[in-house]
């Protein structure tokens, strides 16, 4: 066995002890309410931390000021629910050092509500301004270019999150409105050599497959199936809407009808997968309501179940 | 470094058509300033034609609008159709910051200059401004810390200088708040003839943790919008401490003596 099979055979054990959570919805404020009322539907709440807090940056005496009332609604749910995180500003993709002061809030709330594992973007958000106390924000999640110069980046960034916060750490595939032409490895062959030289986890976020899928014009299905599936433990699974002739991630409302094609034969070939996401944009929620979101959450645990029935059968 | 210089040029194009636009036309010249290799030019070239520019334009323009119309929405409504080119102009002379309050401060600042310059004449914007500013400024204070702070203050300084809770804000207004932001809320347009005109007074109490806005008569108005340094004697005052709106504070020759 070489060292990279070695490693990914301990990954793989790894993930392989995680909780099996089950189906679930990443927290948005429109979900207060819902998350009170109807707890019975989730088998867990994903939360996104970043959004409980405001980073007022590395050089303010105190750099993250939490949102009490964010931070009541979790303790609260957390009373109920396993929590699990997935936050959005690590910005692990800048090509700026690791922001280790942010790894450690994201420490400290991991230990919090000893979230089982937590995961982010493989992307980046920020980058350094004008001077050390300033930084960029493109405004989005923008793309990291898959050469082998980027990987050896983020192996040290991912090993380094790891060594500080001791659960799993999964970084989710990019959704991507221009393509970068002479790549040095396809997406999934840099996600796979990603995880299999840090052991990190893979949350695979299925619309955001079929987002490039339908605008960049390949399989969404072979594209999946290149993915080493052993290291994925969550899914999100999301709807999306036009934008300038462009199909977009918006989580517009219920989950695309081709994720619900795909999900089945994704969620019985994924052996370690843990966790089933819905996300929508908390803008929809008026429109679906809460029989709306209980609708999405049936459906994506009828998938699970049949899956996990037939597991253990 | 090479690196770092194409994703800085990544997220300009990303976020300006006319930065892409200046790419497609003369590639070297707009690309001068990145250190760049020949294959990040080439891709950074190949990016400012393709059409995904546009979306993450598009996408770019909605993420931070939606911070403004988040924390300040009745301001976005007052301005209306002048709402772009006011936007516009705050975006141009500042990057985006993801943090929401620096960014609204920022924006509340450059709409409150704009007024100040007699360039947006808007009926009822600048107290609205001010007051959407403060309601957030105080929902998102550290309250643990901030009501720490203010026990301590008052067991060491019994007699120390009067000013108002931290967790909490006096709006000025010259039309009658609570029907001005009822219409607000709404999204009704403007005119508001049913409104007041006036001077008024809006406490923001966020010291419980959820927020309480109640009207305060003239001289109370007057008083705590000052914020700090209010004559302990002042009419009003005593009962306003009972209260817990106005707090004791540290002394200005204590503070001056421990630099």
């Amino acid at each position: 066995m070489t060292v990279v099979e070695t490693g990914r055979h301990l990954a793989a054990e790894r993930l392989a002890r995680l909780p099996r959570l089950g189906v679930s919805v990443l927290y948005n404020p429109s979900l207060r309410d819902f998350v009170r009322d109807h707890a019975e539907a989730l088998d867990y709440l994903a939360i996104i931390p970043d959004r409980a807090w405001q980073d007022e940056g590395a050089a303010a005496p105190v750099r993250y000021l939490e949102a009490e009332s964010q931070v009541a609604i979790i303790d609260r749910a957390a009373q109920r629910l396993p929590i699990v995180g997935h936050s959005v500003g690590l910005s692990i993709g800048s090509a700026d050092p690791l922001d280790t002061g942010h790894v450690e809030q994201l420490a400290r709330w991991q230990a919090r509500y000893a979230m089982p594992w937590h995961s982010d973007h493989l992307s980046f958000v920020r980058l350094p301004g004008v001077d050390a106390h300033t930084e960029l924000s493109p405004g989005m999640a923008l793309p990291v270019p898959y050469d082998h110069e980027v990987l050896d980046m983020l192996v040290e960034r991912v090993d380094a999150v790891q060594a500080r916060i001791p659960v799993p750490f999964l970084l989710e595939n990019n959704v991507y409105y221009v393509d970068l032409p002479e790549q040095e490895m396809s997406e999934p062959e840099f996600l796979n050599a990603l995880a299999a030289r840090t052991g990190c986890g893979l949350l695979l976020d299925v619309h955001n497959v079929v987002v490039n899928a339908t605008n960049h014009g390949f399989g969404a299905r072979d594209f999946i199936f290149a993915l080493d599936l052993t290291a994925v433990v969550e899914l999100h699974i999301a709807g999306g809407s036009e934008l300038e002739g462009v199909y977009t991630d918006s989580h517009a409302g219920p989950v695309a009808e081709r994720v619900w094609e795909l999900l089945p034969e994704v969620v019985a070939a994924c052996p370690n997968l843990c966790a089933i996401t819905f996300e929508f944009h908390e803008g929809w929620f008026p429109k679906m309501g809460a029989e709306g979101v209980l609708r999405e959450l049936r459906m994506a645990r009828e998938v699970w179940d049949r899956h996990h029935v037939a597991a253990a059968g | 470094m090479t690196l770092l210089a194409f994703q800085l040029a990544l997220a300009e194009l990303s976020t300006s058509l006319e930065a892409c636009e200046r790419v497609v036309a003369d590639p070297a010249a707009a690309l001068a300033s990145y250190d760049l290799t020949p294959v990040e030019r080439r891709r950074l070239e190949s990016a400012a034609r393709q059409h995904g520019m546009r979306v993450n334009v598009s996408l770019y323009r909605y993420n931070r609008i939606t911070t403004l119309v988040t924390v300040l929405p009745g301001t976005i409504h007052l301005l209306g159709a002048r709402a772009r080119a006011v936007v516009d102009e705050f975006w141009a002379g500042r990057a985006p910051d993801r943090n929401m309050r620096r960014e609204s401060e920022h924006f509340a600042a450059c709409v409150l200059r704009m007024i100040g310059e007699g360039r947006l004449e808007v009926p009822y914007l600048r107290e609205t401004v001010e007051f959407e500013l403060a309601r957030y400024q105080v929902a998102v204070a550290p309250a643990g810390p901030l009501l720490a702070a203010v026990d301590e203050a008052a067991a060491r300084w019994p007699e120390g200088p009067l000013a108002l809770h931290p967790l909490a804000r006096v709006a000025a207004f010259t039309h009658d708040p609570l029907p001005l932001l009822a219409h607000l809320a709404w999204k009704h347009p403007p005119p508001y003839d049913d409104v007041a005109e006036g001077e008024f007074y809006l406490l923001l109490d966020y010291r419980t943790g959820g927020l309480e806005q109640r009207p305060l008569d003239l001289s109370t108005g007057r008083m705590l919008h000052a914020g700090s340094g209010i004559d302990a004697g002042a009419p009003g005052a005593a009962r306003l401490l009972a209260e817990g709106i106005l707090v004791r504070t540290q002394p200005a020759e204590v503070a001056h003596a421990s630099r």
